[in-house]
């Protein structure tokens, strides 16, 4: 039997001891997962980690009243008190009528297979795995005699997550996930530049649910290398309002944090700036966001939400208009509307790519910023204001010139928006967001 | 790059429970039958590939939490964690393992895991020998735990805090309130043949509400906590002045104005500023980027790096702060280490693998955020000694800057030492007087130079309230800071007006 199947089994016999101490309505979350870490610098293992995780994750409830608890521990005699406990404070809960479990109708798995699963991923030796990372060290160190290493990394997992509910939704997914990367430091001598004799750190990885997808070990070392030296020299810039071309990780963060704004239990809680704004203009025409589920292959793709709601995609922007939210059952219920699938969040958030290379949004710049690390807790979805330290690479005449750090950029989500002109081609696939990079036409930037 | 965060993502803290932190037999030999012999077996097979060192940790841990929302208790939480780390130590490489389950054959497991970092051949523990249990001080003793406290009763204080915060004005739209304790048992047991074992109350309020004034909505919150009994909630009306507090964010920041841009003075009010030692010294500070040569401060120790008026420490001992500890999770007992002495730095923060890296005493600083990750230097509570200015004194100097006093986190690249750090509530300063309130931006500066622009420290220490978690290479662990006022001559403003 299927580590899944064995896990549905002890889910069913969960529910039915939570259903014999009364509880009317439960959802259960049941995983397990195994991962294997292994770090190295200056050709030494400098940690190695493998071990097994699990948890259990049951609400119950009973007249609108809820409480949950969540365990690592599987054995059904732990469980059981447990559960009287929780059962113990649903009294003291108040009546909350928004509380439901899903329509039964628009429960279930999509069909498909999104590939979650390498086949190969159990047959991979740990041995073969500290020699790959030792050998992309190797590989970053001969990129450039100034270069050290802070660390270079592999690392993977194997998780079983189930989901039931006394609906009687019962399903359950096994997935893995590999990742290699390495991060330099640097000593920064640059007398040009004013963080002479300080160091810098920068690097690059690669992610994916099937190693063979994993970047060339050759490629992630050339990519770290020529991403640390081109950090050597860096000034501070002068404030200014100038075009940002935000590097496809920025553009990520950025999407990562609008995102926030489009989920359901935000707009009801009224901390999203976009809470009234559905179905108005809030950007480029030529701007187009959705959720989509069932890329195969793809880090957040999934076949149900958290709540075992059937996965399908989502416009949420389509030419600059804010076309729908994301919606979990209660926040549906809060506004009026039908849950979307998206308790937990998104899954693939896609902006849909442009016609620009790189080099093509560099050159259409003649004054201006190429973004490329943030920093800070700055961006606020109440207000959507924008205030975040950067650091980049000055664009002059449509060429990048010299590094710049210790500023700050601001704006506000919306203006940002409205101001986003130009896409780029290539999408990066490391994460749940799929972005390309894009041209801002105008932010406050704050450096001497 | 790490993250001192707010506590609004309420992670893993805790309530406790009354007595000292080393009841013998633990919670792990009486609930769970992890005995002596158990431990030595565990550690043997740790060990049987070779290596220096091995230690476990165990760890169970119980939380709760009740949320109020939208008017009405929403829901409640219980959250019952176990688990043991191994790891085997040869010079500065770590083997790692954990398992969930507190038996033999698991451990062992974990523990064959864990050795695969060793090469250089068994080293035999002897047969029949006993653990050292060494005592601690306990810095959070209390008589009993919040984890204690009936629901009924936590529920009186998130409702009471509710009802003060919506009464505060017609324009408070929304508030949430939560109230989270946690008990963590933790026990170290290494082949050094050390047995310590800690309990760590933790506790947790928070206030978080939306005012709003046509389409303007502002956030505003308030939160306490520590390694504190049920006592503290008698000492002062903390629902009521966490309400308040929280209420006049809000409302402060409805009228609160674009804040300027460029470089001009910054002072930092008390308590809660203390987030600049956090990222500007004390992750930089900490001695594994100093090993591996990756941090702005690597070999400066004797040198100044700071003004004069600046002597930092970093202390676990503070009782009942949030980022005390008895002993860190490699069970080396708490101290308060001296950082920056006048302005010379004197020391870092170390675990045991640095420690020994660099010839020196474990710091006590080795901390971890569960038995599932290993520890690595991490800070307790960072904190600016007191100085000699009088606040009023300090913003007299000041002709046209800001005046920041709380905050909602920081960020530090380490190693060319910018960081960068977003105040919630903060005004401007015109010829000496804080004026009007600004909001929407963030301060960025350089570690060693903004220390060295420090001119001015005040008179007026202060412990800020316990609600900061700091982040670092995945692991979250809960600290404090604290600071007098402060002014920097020079620092960037990120804002938007002109």
């Amino acid at each position: 039997m299927s580590i899944v199947e064995q896990h549905k089994g002890l889910a069913q016999e969960i529910l039915a001891e939570s259903r014999s101490q009364g509880a009317e309505q439960a959802t259960l979350t049941l995983a397990t997962a195994t991962a294997f870490q292994v770090e190295v610098r200056e050709a030494n293992i400098e940690s190695l980690k493998e071990a097994g995780s699990s948890g259990i994750h049951l609400v119950l409830s009973q007249d609108g009243r809820r409480s949950s608890l969540t365990s690592n521990d599987f054995r059904l005699d732990t469980l059981r008190t447990l559960i009287r406990d929780t059962l113990t404070a649903l009294p003291h809960m108040d009546r909350d009528e928004w509380y439901t479990l899903p329509e039964q109708e628009l429960q279930g798995r999509a069909p498909g297979d999104l590939a979650f699963l390498d086949p190969e991923h159990e047959h991979i030796a740990s041995d073969e795995k500290v020699e790959d990372t030792l050998r992309l060290e190797e590989l970053a160190l001969v990129q450039d005699s100034r270069l050290r290493t802070e660390q270079s990394y592999y690392s993977d997992a194997i998780s079983h997550t189930v989901y039931a509910d006394s609906n009687g939704f019962l399903e359950g997914i096994s997935k893995t996930i590999h990742s290699v990367g390495v991060s330099l430091v640097v000593e920064d001598n640059d007398a040009s530049g004013e963080n002479s004799g300080r160091k810098q750190t920068d690097g690059w990885f690669s992610c994916a649910r099937f190693r063979n997808q994993l970047e060339p070990l050759e490629e992630i070392a050339k990519v770290a290398s020529g991403r640390i030296l081109r950090k050597l020299g860096a000034v501070k810039p002068k404030s200014c309002e100038v075009p940002v071309v935000f590097s496809p990780e920025m553009a990520r963060s950025f999407l990562g944090q609008l995102s926030s704004a489009l989920l359901g239990e935000n707009v009801f809680r009224q901390q999203s700036f976009l809470a009234d704004k559905v179905g108005q203009a809030i950007a480029n025409p030529q701007v187009q966001l959705s959720d989509s589920p069932l890329l195969p292959g793809k880090l957040g793709s999934r076949s149900y939400d958290h709540e075992g709601v059937q996965s399908k995609p989502l416009s949420l922007i389509e030419d600059g208009v804010l076309c729908n939210l994301m919606l979990s059952t209660y926040a549906a219920n809060k506004l009026g509307l039908r849950s979307t699938g998206h308790s937990g969040g998104i899954s693939n958030l896609v902006l849909q790519p442009g016609a620009y290379t790189e080099e093509e949004l560099i050159e259409s710049v003649e004054d201006g910023l190429y973004l490329t690390f943030l920093s800070g807790q700055g961006a606020n979805i109440t207000t959507g204001d924008y205030s975040r330290g950067g650091q980049g690479i000055w664009i002059r005449n449509g060429k990048l010139a010299e590094p710049v750090s210790e500023f700050t950029i601001a704006s506000t989500f919306l203006e940002m928006l409205g101001n986003l002109t130009m896409l780029g081609k290539e999408v990066d696939t490391r994460s749940a967001i799929l972005t390309p990079m894009f041209r801002i036409e105008r932010m406050a930037i704050s450096g001497t | 790059m790490t993250a001192l965060a707010t506590t609004l993502a309420n992670a893993f803290n805790q309530p406790s429970f009354s007595d000292t932190p080393h009841m013998a037999p633990t919670v792990f030999e009486r609930q769970m039958g992890v005995d002596e012999a158990m431990m030595q077996q565990v550690l043997a097979e740790a060990l049987h590939n070779g290596g220096d060192y091995a230690d476990l940790y165990f760890e169970y841990s119980l939380r709760h939490s009740v949320v109020m929302e939208e008017g009405i208790v929403k829901s409640s939480s219980v959250a019952v964690v176990s688990g043991v780390g191994i790891r085997v130590l040869q010079g500065e490489q770590t083997g790692y393992a954990y398992s969930e389950v507190l038996e033999s054959g698991p451990m062992c497991r974990a523990a064959r895991a864990a050795a695969a970092i060793a090469t250089n051949g068994s080293v035999p523990l002897e047969q029949a020998w006993r653990f050292n249990t060494r005592k601690l001080t306990n810095h959070y003793p209390v008589l009993q735990t919040v984890s204690d406290l009936p629901l009924t009763e936590k529920i009186q204080l998130i409702q009471q805090a509710e009802a003060t915060t919506k009464a505060q004005d017609s324009r408070i739209v929304r508030v949430t309130v939560s109230l989270v304790d946690s008990v963590t048992h933790t026990q170290i047991a290494s082949s050094d043949r050390d047995l310590l074992s800690d309990t760590r109350p933790m506790f947790r309020m928070n206030v978080h509400c939306v005012a709003q004034d046509g389409s303007n909505l502002q956030n505003g919150t308030a939160g306490m906590g520590g390694r504190v009994g049920q006592e503290v909630l008698g000492q002062a009306d903390h629902p009521v002045r966490l309400g308040k507090q929280a209420a006049a964010e809000a409302l402060l920041l409805l009228d609160a104005r674009q804040a300027p841009s460029g470089l001009m003075p910054v002072i930092l009010g008390p308590a809660q500023s203390g987030i600049l030692l956090h990222e500007a010294v004390g992750h930089p500070l900490e001695a594994d980027f100093n090993r591996k040569g990756t941090s702005a401060y690597s070999g400066r120790l004797g040198e100044k790096v700071a003004t004069e008026c600046c002597t930092i420490y970093d202390s676990g001992t503070i009782a009942h702060d949030r980022g005390a500890i008895n002993c860190d999770d490699e069970g080396i007992p708490a101290q308060e280490n001296l950082l920056i002495e006048n302005g010379i730095l004197r020391g870092y923060m170390h675990d045991r693998i640095s420690a020994q890296h660099y010839g020196v005493e474990a710091s006590g600083n080795g901390r971890r955020e569960s038995y599932a990750h290993y520890p690595m230097p991490r800070m307790t509570t960072t904190f600016l000694a007191n100085g000699e200015s009088d606040p009023e004194e300090i913003l007299g100097t000041v002709k046209q800057g800001v005046y920041c006093e709380s905050f909602s986190g920081g960020q530090v690249d380490i190693s060319n030492g910018d960081f960068v750090f977003v105040p919630t509530v903060a005004w401007l300063v015109e010829d000496g007087r804080k004026t009007a309130p600004i909001k929407n931006f963030t301060l960025i500066g350089n570690g060693p130079e903004a220390m060295s622009k420090v001119t001015m420290v005040g008179n007026d220490f202060a412990m800020s309230e316990g609600i900061w978690t700091c982040g670092k290479d995945g692991q979250s662990v809960p600290v404090g800071v604290g600071l007098p006022t402060v002014l920097i001559t020079e620092m960037t403003v990120g804002g938007m007006s002109e």
